[in-house]
């Protein structure tokens, strides 16, 4: 193995962690992005049902 | 897991089927009075064909289907050359190692030919979204060719090589053909059917293919080859250089130890 076929495998290590830990950030951002979502949701039906009420 | 059943069902060929229950929110819908209606048209046809909706679910979709590659190109490692249980170790992670890193070489090019050149070119998380589904698609057609590759390694010293190489270019057809399917799909509704569109989507997928098998050609040259012996794909451009020397010097003896690998 030439020494750029090392490094390849070290960007490859690299790109490895890179990728797990960017996949759970997303997923964080995801459920955040839902739960945002859900409230947006509640808070149309609330304003919904306030005009209602008047 | 929702990711990999989005990633399923992105691949998948049916766009109408709509599942019962929809895999992500499309935080877009809440308020449809404040929406104009081609955004309307969008969000209504991104929450038919099960589309992500934001940038961060497509990128999470698009990181899950690589490493669901990366696991599979692993596994076709494995069952290529099975001579010992080093060699196909090697292979596990070679052949992975080939995959990530020329993607990362190849996908900023990209990115830029597509900002600069392509009509109606889209987010680039879709580019990573329909990269990451083709070669999520790709390297599960190698991996279901693993055990016919195993087996013809195991019983025929001829064929086992050539079955490895024919897998490679199916499952090149199939993740070309799925990463023109997913940008088409996700690309804006007005452009989709456009001549246009479709013929630079095309092109930025021979371009992606075209400068990944290059790179790879070039990283499998500085390991250990994967196949029994080193093809001249492996050899990288000095392959394909040492090959046209020989065509234009045919009466020439060859230099001492040339003929290495």
């Amino acid at each position: 193995m030439k020494p750029l076929g090392l490094f390849a495998f070290a960007i490859f290590a690299a790109a490895i962690t890179v990728l797990f830990i960017l996949r759970r950030r997303l997923k964080e951002t995801v459920k955040l992005e839902e739960a945002e979502s859900i409230l947006n949701e509640e808070y149309a039906h609330l304003q919904k049902e306030e005009k209602h009420s008047w | 897991m929702s990711a990999f059943t989005s990633i399923l069902a992105l691949v998948g060929p049916s766009e109408d089927a709509a599942p019962a229950s929809p895999p992500f929110r499309d935080g877009g819908t809440t308020q449809p009075s404040a929406q104009s209606n081609a955004e309307r048209v969008s969000s209504e046809r991104v929450a038919s064909m099960q589309l992500p909706a934001s940038s961060a679910q497509r990128s999470l979709i698009a990181l899950s289907a690589m490493i669901g590659a990366l696991v599979l190109v692993s596994l076709w490692g494995l069952a290529v050359n099975p001579v010992a249980i080093g060699t196909s170790l090697r292979n596990a992670s070679t052949v992975p190692m080939l995959l990530l890193v020329s993607a990362l070489v190849c996908l900023p090019a990209i990115v830029v030919f597509m900002r600069i050149f392509v009509y109606a070119p889209g987010r680039v998380s879709s580019l990573f979204l329909s990269y990451g589904l083709g070669a999520f698609a790709g390297s599960l057609t190698m991996a279901a060719l693993a055990p016919v590759i195993a087996l013809y390694y195991h019983s025929s010293h001829a064929a086992g090589p050539l079955v490895a190489k024919i897998s490679v270019v199916v499952g090149l057809a199939v993740g070309t053909m799925i990463f023109t399917r997913v940008s088409a799909r996700l690309a804006k509704p007005e452009t989709t059917s456009s001549l246009v569109a479709i013929g630079t989507r095309w092109l930025t997928a021979a371009l992606l293919v075209t400068g990944q098998l290059a790179v790879i050609a070039q990283l499998a040259s500085t390991v250990d080859p994967i196949l029994d012996h080193r093809t001249r794909f492996g050899q990288g451009i000095d392959g394909a250089a040492s090959f046209d020397e020989a065509k234009e010097r045919p009466h020439q003896a060859p230099s001492e130890g040339g003929a290495s690998q």
